[in-house]
């Protein structure tokens, strides 16, 4: 079983998938706007990939007054170095969403974790 | 599939090709870019430049990624990604159009800093000639232990994982009372068909015994210092590699003074620590270095290495060599195809350029 965080060179190859629109990004043609559909969901990705190896560290606030709930706050960061990630694909997969999906071996990540514990802030 | 040199591009730092001393993997990266009209250049540049970021992120990229929600809805998500990887150089392996994509698959070779000494490799070590040199008048189990040493350091060095140790003691002489020994060696060589192996370092040096005094006025006390002397001779160059000098001392005798009573002594009573010792630091620069071997023959697109299954070497491992070049691609990849004992064939990956018998090729991760 996939434990982010507690990765083990005896699991498989750990996938990290991405996603992101087109319309949505900055660009003055629809070919720009392409090309960073392209690298915001490789970056989506790679961030999913993180998160599996090093794990979210979540903050989560919640205040009450007079027993009624006044705000409820959640916060998750991720962070950590990652090596030897490959790019399994990158296509589009509707018309407007750009799906990239990068791939690393458990060996790796199982080395990463181990040679520095994941900081998170 | 084919082969065709591009221009750098500035989106990743391409360094010169250096020592191949240092780590380096061969990195496979794919890029995508849409074509735009019929603008078939830009859609390429576009795709290399994608493919080049690729491979420098399988190098080295540090994420950092921050989501906030609050009151149960609004999502905030950040992510930054810091991509730092360094290149030595890249040829493109593949490009094609999809529709209106185009693709760019390349294959790059990069810098790395970690991860040597995890390797399943095992570099060649050949113990060359070793002189042991015993102080006159030390007891029969001392001078066993000192005309037995290089054996027991053999034998600790054959269990170092990362060490495929030759024995080559017999063709290098340490008394060389005359040329007629070396000439005399360098024929028994011949003879039996022996050569040195050229991708190899080769240790040599000396082990000295000495007996010490360190008398008081109570304690009579006397030891024994064990120096190794040794260096690792690059097989390539003849450069010395590295020299080590490690001590060690053996207790022998330790009396009150005038008398025959005995009293515990400090020292070491046995070698195997020198011996560990010596091991590690063998272990260090000759392990955690990158396996290299030499192109013995070339013929066509095969080459000969002077490595194979006894160093860990299996079909399917790449090999760079590093041509003297200003040239930014003055380097030829070459894939092993069989694995024999102590050498394999292997098939170079690009028509240029060509690679010259005695080239060194270093293991690529």
């Amino acid at each position: 079983m996939e434990v982010p965080g507690q990765v083990s060179a005896a699991t498989g190859p750990i996938r990290g998938v991405g996603y992101a629109a087109i319309s949505i990004q900055p660009g003055k043609t629809r070919v720009q706007k392409q090309l960073m559909a392209i690298r915001a969901s490789r970056l989506a990705a790679m961030r999913e990939l993180a998160e599996k190896i090093y794990g979210l560290d979540i903050n989560s606030y919640s205040s009450l007054s007079e027993t009624v709930m006044q705000s409820d706050t959640l916060r998750g960061t991720v962070s950590g170095l990652v090596r030897s990630a490959r790019t399994v694909s990158i296509g589009p997969i509707k018309t407007d969403i750009y799906e990239t999906i990068l791939e690393i071996d458990a060996v790796d990540a199982a080395s990463m974790t181990s040679n520095r514990a994941p900081t998170p802030r | 599939m084919r082969y065709r040199f591009v221009m750098a591009l500035a989106i990743v730092s391409l360094i010169p090709v250096g020592s191949a001393d240092a780590g380096t993997r061969l990195i496979h990266a794919i890029g995508r870019a849409a074509v735009a009209g019929k603008d078939i250049t830009a859609a390429r540049k576009s795709a290399l430049a994608e493919a080049l970021y690729d491979a420098a992120g399988q190098v080295r990229m540090v994420v950092r990624g921050s989501s906030f929600m609050s009151d149960a809805g609004a999502i905030h998500e950040e992510s930054g990604i810091a991509v730092s990887g360094s290149l030595k150089g890249y040829q493109v392996v593949d490009e094609r159009r999809e529709g209106d994509h185009y693709i760019v698959s390349i294959d790059a070779l990069a810098e790395t800093d970690d991860g040597e000494c995890q390797t399943a490799k095992k570099g060649d070590i050949a113990i060359g000639g070793i002189a042991i040199r015993v102080a006159p008048g030390l007891n029969g189990a001392v001078e066993r232990q000192a005309r037995e040493g290089v054996d027991a350091l053999i034998g600790v060095l054959k269990e170092r994982p990362t060490i495929h140790l030759i024995d080559d003691r017999r063709y290098h002489p340490v008394a060389r009372t005359s040329s007629t020994v070396g000439q005399n060696m360098t024929y028994l060589a011949a003879l039996a068909g022996h050569s040195t192996n050229p991708g190899a370092y080769t240790l040599s040096g000396s082990i000295s015994f000495k007996r010490v005094h360190a008398d008081t006025v109570v304690v009579g006390e006397s030891s024994i210092e064990v120096t190794a002397d040794l260096q690792l001779v690059d097989n390539v160059s003849g450069a010395v590699k590295e020299s080590f000098s490690e001590h060690t001392t053996l207790a022998l005798d330790k009396h009150l003074w005038g008398t025959s009573i005995s009293l515990p002594q400090d020292s070491e009573t046995s070698l195997d620590g020198l011996w560990q010792t010596i091991a590690d630091k063998l272990a260090d620069h000759v392990g955690c270095s990158s396996l290299r071997a030499v192109v013995t023959a070339v013929s066509g697109n095969r080459a000969t290495l002077s490595a194979g299954s006894v160093n860990g070497i299996k079909p399917g491992d790449f090999f760079l060599v590093e041509l003297p070049s200003q040239d930014r691609n003055s380097w030829q990849l070459i894939r092993v195809e069989s694995a024999g004992a102590s050498q394999s064939v292997a098939r170079l990956m690009k028509p240029k350029p060509a690679v010259p018998p005695n080239s060194v090729a270093v293991l690529l991760q």
